[in-house]
């Protein structure tokens, strides 16, 4: 959704709940989850060599610490990175200031090591 | 010279809106691309309501960082976990997805019911 509008009232759970967001990722994942089942059968993609698909089954605390920043983010602008990208072309100052920080000088910071948990 | 209020396409000809802001308004148009009427996408942006959250500028900056940061660190944002790992059933993704809907939750809360932020 490009529109926060629709994604922070999905996330208002205890306001004025908007459950639009809900099936903009149901029909999203049921097509993922039906697709999938056949593509990923396939030796290669089309245009690619291979799929290049994540192998890691554990759980760290990168991954959770990584979640838990990303949905505060999400929270406060209302935008991912594909939406905030996408709305750049709205015609408004507040996806652009959204991108420049998120393409912004972050990827300077050192990540935390990660601390197994599961396994 | 067109009455106020103008229509959103007939605004170059106010007086004063000289041959160069005619020009910066089609350059900014023609990457939004037209709608099936021909009129330029501009004319429907939508409202900026819907596009912010109503939290300060420096706040949605400071949202871009977290994100592309919390994106760096947790492998994936809400297309990645949520649509292709779900899609994948991926425990990660779930563990990841179940994270950052849940502290987007709680932030959305803080902003709108804690602070009062209306958007």
């Amino acid at each position: 959704m490009t529109h926060p509008a629709g994604v922070l009232g999905f996330l208002d759970v205890f306001g004025r709940w908007d459950p639009t967001l809900v099936f903009v990722l149901a029909g999203a994942v049921i097509t993922t989850l039906i697709s999938f089942r056949f593509v990923l059968r396939r030796p290669s993609p089309v245009f690619a060599e291979r799929f290049q698909i994540p192998t890691r089954r554990d759980i760290d605390t990168r991954l959770i610490g990584g979640a838990a920043i990303f949905g505060i983010g999400w929270g406060i602008a209302g935008f991912c990175p594909g939406p905030g990208i996408a709305a750049l072309a709205m015609g408004s100052v507040v996806p652009v200031v959204f991108v420049i920080g998120l393409i912004g000088r972050h990827d300077r910071l050192p990540l935390p090591p990660p601390v197994g948990l599961y396994p | 010279m067109p009455q106020w209020p103008y229509r959103r396409d007939q605004r170059h000809r106010r007086r004063g809106l000289g041959g160069a802001r005619r020009r910066a308004r089609v350059a900014v148009a023609v990457p939004g691309g037209v709608d099936r009427r021909g009129r330029a996408a501009y004319l429907t942006w939508p409202a900026r309501a819907t596009l912010h959250s109503g939290l300060p500028l420096w706040a949605v900056l400071g949202a871009g960082l977290l994100v592309g940061f919390g994106t760096r660190l947790g492998g994936g944002c809400t297309s990645g976990h949520g649509v292709c790992g779900l899609g994948r059933l991926s425990p990660r993704s779930l563990v990841a997805v179940i994270t950052f809907v849940g502290t987007a939750v709680i932030t959305v809360f803080v902003v709108r019911h804690v602070l009062g932020v209306v958007s």
